[in-house]
């Protein structure tokens, strides 16, 4: 489904980086693992087409996403990743319900409402669907930002670093909760981090 | 969800920066709108009561107060004038005089002006009865449908009229007018006198006697017949004790008076609008300096480039519109204020709803104001780099 051939990328001059091939199919789980300074951060830029390699190719369904015009890029996106950050960041002025609806009013997807309350109530934070994101607590918006990445079933999740900042226990719980959620909705799931505890769990791993 | 429903969410998550953009948007479009309006209502209403006059005689004195004093009923009459002086001019000139109306003024009744004249007078507004009927002998009195409604007078109703032109102690007791019909509402100044025989102003005053070379009225207004009147009459009435005000020049001047106060009245509104484009404009930019994040994040769910600067341009119009819609509001508000102290002094009726083709200019110009201020903002939102604010997160 998603495939990267020999990918590099130049900031300037100075600072050029080779990346390994990546491969992933549909409904497969990957980890991408990397020290700080290693450039998981442009790897996963590059991956998702948020920036375009300087050389090489990142072909989705035979679409070569480096060859895509801004707009045409901009809409790939919005139909086929769902991205989870380190830090869960929503527009402010909206409701948590409001920024679920905001990928798919981008994706032109309509009517969805029923499938926002029962995303919300697989991650346990149906109660919240009227707040704004400032009342949450940092769980809790974990959980939103993955229902957000999920709500407009795209191909393929994401996620940066999603477990840098939390202990052992709930470490697990937020992968198996990822992995869970893509598992249901048939998602491949990409996690992108430098949390060596999240090795033993996987068998596909791309070392930077 | 859609942009404009996101532009409205973003602005009231700021309350207080939308608010003073709003306030200021506000008044600058009220000012403008307001004297629009009052401009519109009172040149209106000066052109409908002036229309067909071309000169004014009365006492000698200023020409303007005659003029608004005759024609207007806002201001103390010059002095008077001997009535048959007049009607030998008004025989003598027929070439250059179509007509003159007489007036004889100076009382009032409950603040409304008594204005005794001929059947002329009422031809030249084109009054019409609505109940009862015209005025036949003197001491009778047909008034304006405002004198009615506002006094409650009905046909046979009867009053003492009062010394001067405002309600007063000094009342003429010696004569009862008797309230004979009721005009129907005419847009002029009418609307608002008590008409009557010029001879009840005389017996008020127990004048009624005089010989008839010796009785006085106030003014006449006059209809020409050529345009050498305007060189004719004032040559001819030289050497007399009577004025002859031209109607068209003193109204010119009327308007230039005004004219001033309105000039520095306007530039202040730009200046307020101005200032409202520079608090949207900072208002926009600053928070998307903190939105900054959050328009990277829309675009990695699928936000175009384009998509983005219609949000930030949308919040532009939408507080332009919010400013625009409260200002007209204001403006017609503070009208209606203006009205009713004007109508306490003047008994003037001002109040005129509709949007000006002027006010249609406005609202063009403030939705202008409103995306200028976001387009700066709105281009600064293209090209945020999308993978770079990520990354600083």
């Amino acid at each position: 489904m998603l495939e990267a051939k020999n990918i590099s990328f130049a900031y300037d001059d100075q600072n050029s980086f080779s990346f390994p091939d990546f491969k992933c199919g549909a409904g497969e789980k990957k980890l991408i693992l990397g020290g700080s300074g290693t450039g998981k951060t442009t790897y996963l830029h590059l991956l998702t087409g948020l920036l375009r390699p300087k050389e090489g190719s990142v072909v989705f369904d035979g679409t070569d996403i480096a060859t895509l015009k801004s707009r045409e890029l901009d809409q790939f996106r919005g139909k086929n990743i769902g991205l989870v950050f380190q830090t869960a960041h929503f527009i402010g002025a909206l409701t948590v319900k409001e920024n679920l609806r905001v990928p798919l009013w981008l994706g032109g997807k309509k009517g969805y409402d029923e499938r926002i309350t029962e995303l919300l109530e697989r991650l346990q934070i149906s109660h919240k669907l009227n707040s704004k994101i400032k009342n949450l607590s940092i769980g809790e918006r974990q959980r939103v930002s993955i229902a957000r990445a999920l709500v407009h079933q795209p191909k393929i999740i994401f996620a940066d670093e999603p477990t840098s900042a939390l202990d052992d226990k709930n470490t697990e719980n937020v992968v198996s909760l990822l992995e869970e959620q893509a598992a249901q909705e048939g998602a491949a799931l990409v996690i992108v981090t430098h949390d060596t505890r999240l090795k033993s769990l996987y068998k596909n791993i791309v070392e930077l | 969800m859609n942009s404009l429903g996101l532009s409205i969410k973003n602005l009231f998550a700021k309350p207080l920066n939308t608010a003073l953009s709003l306030i200021l948007l506000a008044f600058g479009v009220g000012i403008i709108s307001f004297m629009l309006l009052l401009n519109k209502q009172l040149t209106d209403q000066f052109n409908r009561n002036i229309q067909k006059i071309d000169f004014v005689l009365g006492a000698k004195g200023s020409p303007l107060q005659l003029i608004l004093s005759s024609v207007y009923q806002v201001d103390a009459p010059t002095g008077n004038i001997n009535y048959s002086e007049v009607k030998e001019l008004l025989k003598k000139q027929k070439v250059l005089i179509e007509y003159g109306v007489p007036l004889a003024f100076g009382d009032n009744y409950a603040g409304f002006r008594i204005v005794g004249t001929d059947h002329s007078y009422i031809d030249h507004y084109g009054l019409e009865v609505a109940e009862g009927k015209k005025w036949e002998k003197t001491l009778d009195a047909t008034i304006g449908y405002r004198v009615a409604d506002k006094l409650g007078l009905k046909i046979g109703d009867t009053f003492f009229s009062s010394h001067g032109l405002a309600e007063s102690d000094d009342v003429h007791e010696n004569a009862t007018f008797t309230v004979v019909g009721v005009f129907k509402p005419s847009g002029t100044v009418a609307d608002q006198l008590i008409l009557t025989e010029i001879s009840s102003l005389w017996s008020v005053h127990g004048l009624q006697d005089l010989p008839e070379d010796e009785q006085e009225i106030t003014s006449v207004l006059l209809k020409k017949r050529s345009v050498m009147a305007n060189v004719m009459l004032p040559s001819i009435l030289k050497d007399s004790k009577i004025q002859i005000a031209m109607a068209a020049s003193e109204k010119n001047r009327l308007e230039q008076n005004f004219g001033v106060g309105k000039d520095v009245v306007t530039w202040l509104a730009y200046i307020i609008i101005f200032i409202s484009f520079i608090s949207v404009f900072i208002s926009l930019f600053n928070s998307l300096k903190e939105r900054k994040y959050e328009l990277a994040i829309l675009r990695t769910m699928g936000a175009t480039q384009g998509k983005l600067f219609m949000i930030i341009i949308m919040e532009g119009v939408v507080l332009a519109f919010i400013g625009l819609i409260l200002g007209l509001g204001l403006g017609r508000i503070a009208l209606y204020f203006m009205n009713s102290s004007l109508e306490k002094s003047f008994h003037y009726d001002i109040l005129e709803l509709n949007l000006l083709p002027q006010e249609w200019a406005l609202a063009g110009a403030t939705i202008l104001v409103g995306v200028l201020a976001a387009f700066i903002p709105a281009l600064q939102s293209i090209r945020i780099d999308i993978s770079k604010t990520l990354s600083e997160n």
